[in-house]
């Protein structure tokens, strides 16, 4: 029991230490709790109705509320037909007493304070069910020591039941509570205010707010709030911020009291100079953005610029390739090969020109092997270029220097296939398949040829070449004439010699074909003569062997010289001259030419076996007490140990075993 | 390795990318710590 004096022991717990006021259901005391030993405010709830009850899971909610702006609610006593709550005690002041004292309420600490309230209110709202305070003014905010608030006297008789009768405070209480604390009838003909929620509370925090920065209350909700004296005294973000909490329809209020405390959270961002720093930094960053794509951009042109770059030095070392292929120095086209391949991988023209390269050197095994694993099967090459019917072009050539015919075949049906359509295409490759046999393949390709557009010239050649595949000697030589005798291609005219002189050799009549060959040595530019000069020298080798063999041997030689001098110079070249000088007696030349053919391409057993010969007709030509054939015996063991090495078994030298014969007659004569 | 105009535009353009990615990473932090310094500063005036 309490009494007036505030001496007595409440419940045998608390003992009363005075009184703090009075609510609205009766007065306030400060008491001390003597178990948590800590002071305590006790404070009467409206008288229950004959109807109310405690609600036990609801004073447990009460009971385990816990905020840091919010007192704690410790106890429920009840002492005859009264109820009493227990709650901590929170020293400090109200806000009541601090606008009485004049207290200069700056706008960061109503913001801080604002965040603070509206985050107690959004527990509360968030229990189940929401508590509505239903009484938030000045005198229910505590300012405490540590400078945050503590939002006291929450209407927990409203939220025990809700048939009390609830209060409201002028200046404060929003229009539906007011409306429905005065009038609950009128209730029905405002539709609109037919409930108490979260809003409510939202409107008194508005209206709390409005008289700390203003110094004044509002009166009536017919009162329109003055919105330049918020700015003036805050900001205008702080203005809107309450303007909206004290909107008289709750649906045009914030919604909830965490949307409010966003809105407090957001005053500050809206202050002028966040704003402004706002600005420069997004314009900071653009600014950094548009850099950093020109920058890119920079970049994708210094790759285009680079591959620009890339291509005309690809382009320049494919020239030199050509370039080298005319001078015939074939080793340093292979150099600028490597060079270009290897900085544009996937392009097909400088493996083109080494291609060619190969095949101007004779090399066609090589060069077919180059075009089959080198270009075919490379992955990183790109086979749909143009270039790439050439490519073939220049394998079935290959392939037909070497009598391939079937493979010859095969590559220019390729070479179609991929969009070659010359005519000196279909005229090759009518050849190549009057060479398999099939001639009347090789008509009807030929009339392909000639609806392509083929030269006359290259008409007659190719006629002449099916004619001889036929075995028809004599037209073939005819055609072959008319070609020689239409056409201004050098190349062609080489062509068409080479077959009649090849005709002449089939039929045995080799000075008939030393005359074509003659004649094509007057008629042709000696560029185009290499095969010519193959054949002539053969042709005198050949009758050579016969009467007169000095001077044709003599010619040979010359001939030989000559093919030396335009550089198409081989082993067999030198191997060849080192046997006429031997036949003419001209064994110093011969020694000089087996010496340049060591220095070319280094000691073989024929090398050796060509100096046992000359030196056997250098012995000879002596007489016998001046003969010494230790030489001879030398040279004969170097190839004979060479000839077993190099032959491994495969083949056989006839000369060798000649030169075998000579050795031992030469041992057995007792030279050795 | 020849230096040319396309090697010299490559080498500037990475650069730069470079100094922008990093300028942006640094402005991130650098202008957060400006405005919660100008916030604290517009809350406690």
């Amino acid at each position: 029991m309490i009494r007036e004096d505030g001496i007595s022991v409440f419940a045998d717990t608390y003992t009363v230490l005075g009184k703090l006021g009075e609510g609205s259901g009766g007065v306030v005391y400060k008491a001390y709790h003597k178990r948590l030993k800590k002071e305590v405010v006790i404070k009467k709830l409206r008288k229950k109705s004959v109807d109310m009850q405690m609600n036990r899971q609801e004073v447990d909610i009460l009971k385990n509320l816990n905020h840091m702006y919010l007192p704690q609610v410790l106890d429920f006593l009840t002492e005859g037909n009264d109820i009493y709550t227990v709650m901590s005690y929170i020293p400090g002041r109200s806000f009541k007493e601090l606008l009485e004292e004049g207290f200069p309420f700056r706008p960061n600490q109503l913001i801080r304070w604002g965040m603070q309230l509206c985050s107690a209110l959004n527990y509360l709202h968030g229990q189940n069910p929401p508590i509505i305070h239903g009484d938030i003014k000045p005198a229910n905010i505590m300012l405490t020591p540590e400078g945050n608030i503590c939002l006291i006297d929450f209407n927990i008789s409203f939220f025990l039941d809700d048939t009390t009768v609830l209060g409201y405070t002028d200046g404060y209480t929003s229009p539906e509570q007011y409306i429905i604390a005065l009038d609950r009838e009128s209730v029905y003909s405002l539709p609109r205010y037919s409930a108490i929620d979260e809003k409510s509370d939202i409107y008194s925090v508005g209206a709390t707010f409005y008289h700390l920065v203003t110094g004044k209350k509002i009166k009536n909700h017919r009162e329109i709030p003055d919105a330049g004296l918020l700015t003036e005294r805050t900001s205008e973000a702080f203005a809107e911020t309450l303007l909206r909490a004290l909107q008289i329809d709750p649906a045009d209020r914030f919604q909830s009291a965490y949307d409010m405390f966003q809105a407090f959270q957001g005053i500050a961002r809206k202050d002028k100079r966040y704003q402004a720093l706002l600005r420069k930094q997004r314009a900071a960053y653009v600014g950094l953005a548009v850099l950093l794509a020109g920058f890119i951009i920079l970049g994708g042109y210094g790759i285009h610029m680079r591959k620009l770059e890339m291509i005309d030095r690809y382009n320049g070392l494919v020239e030199q390739q050509k370039d080298f292929r005319k001078e015939q120095a074939y080793e340093k086209e292979e150099e600028k090969y490597r060079e270009a391949s290897a900085l544009l991988p996937s392009a097909l023209e400088s493996y083109y020109q080494n291609a060619c390269a190969l095949y101007e050197q004779k090399k066609y095994e090589e060069c077919i092997g180059f075009i089959e694993y080198d270009i075919l099967e490379n992955e990183k090459i790109d086979l749909l270029d143009e270039r790439m019917a050439d490519v073939f072009y220049l394998k079935a050539d290959s392939h037909f220097v070497q009598k391939e015919y079937r493979e010859a075949v095969e590559a220019y049906e390729t070479l179609f296939q991929y969009g070659g359509s010359e005519a000196v295409y279909y005229r090759d490759y009518a050849i190549a398949l009057a060479y398999c046999g099939e001639s009347e393949q090789a008509r009807e390709v030929l009339v392909k040829a000639i609806e392509a557009g083929l030269a006359e010239d290259s008409v007659y050649y190719a006629k002449g070449e099916i004619e001889k595949s036929m075995e028809k000697m004599d037209s073939a030589a005819e055609e072959f004439r008319q070609c020689i005798g239409l056409t201004e291609d050098d190349a062609l005219k080489a062509r068409a010699y080479t077959m009649l002189s090849i005709i002449y050799e089939g039929k045995g009549e080799r000075m008939k074909e030393r005359e074509i060959l003659l004649e094509a040595r007057k008629s042709l530019p000696i560029g185009n003569q290499m095969l010519i000069l193959e054949r002539l020298i053969q042709v005198d080798v050949d009758i050579a062997e016969g009467s007169e063999g000095s001077v044709y041997r003599e010619e040979a030689i010359a001939l030989l010289h000559e093919v030396v001098s335009q550089g198409w110079d081989t082993y067999e070249t030198y191997d060849n001259l080192a046997v006429l000088y031997v036949k003419q007696g001209n064994l110093v030349s011969a020694g000089e030419i087996l010496d340049q053919m060591e220095e070319n391409f280094g000691l073989d057993y024929n090398i050796c076996k060509r100096r046992a010969f000359r030196e056997i007709d250098l012995q000879n030509e002596k007489e016998n007490s001046r003969r010494d054939y230790t030489e001879f015996a030398g040279y004969y063991e170097r190839a004979f140990r060479l000839y077993e090495e190099e032959l491994e078994g495969n083949d056989s030298d006839a000369e060798m075993l000649l030169l075998g014969q000579v050795y031992q007659q030469v041992k057995a004569g007792g030279w050795l | 390795m020849e230096i040319t105009t396309g090697w010299i535009l490559i080498g500037i353009s990475a650069a730069g990318i470079l100094v922008c990615i990093f300028g942006l990473l640094a402005a991130g932090k650098i202008f957060a710590k400006q405005r919660k310094r100008l916030l604290e500063k517009i809350e406690t005036e």
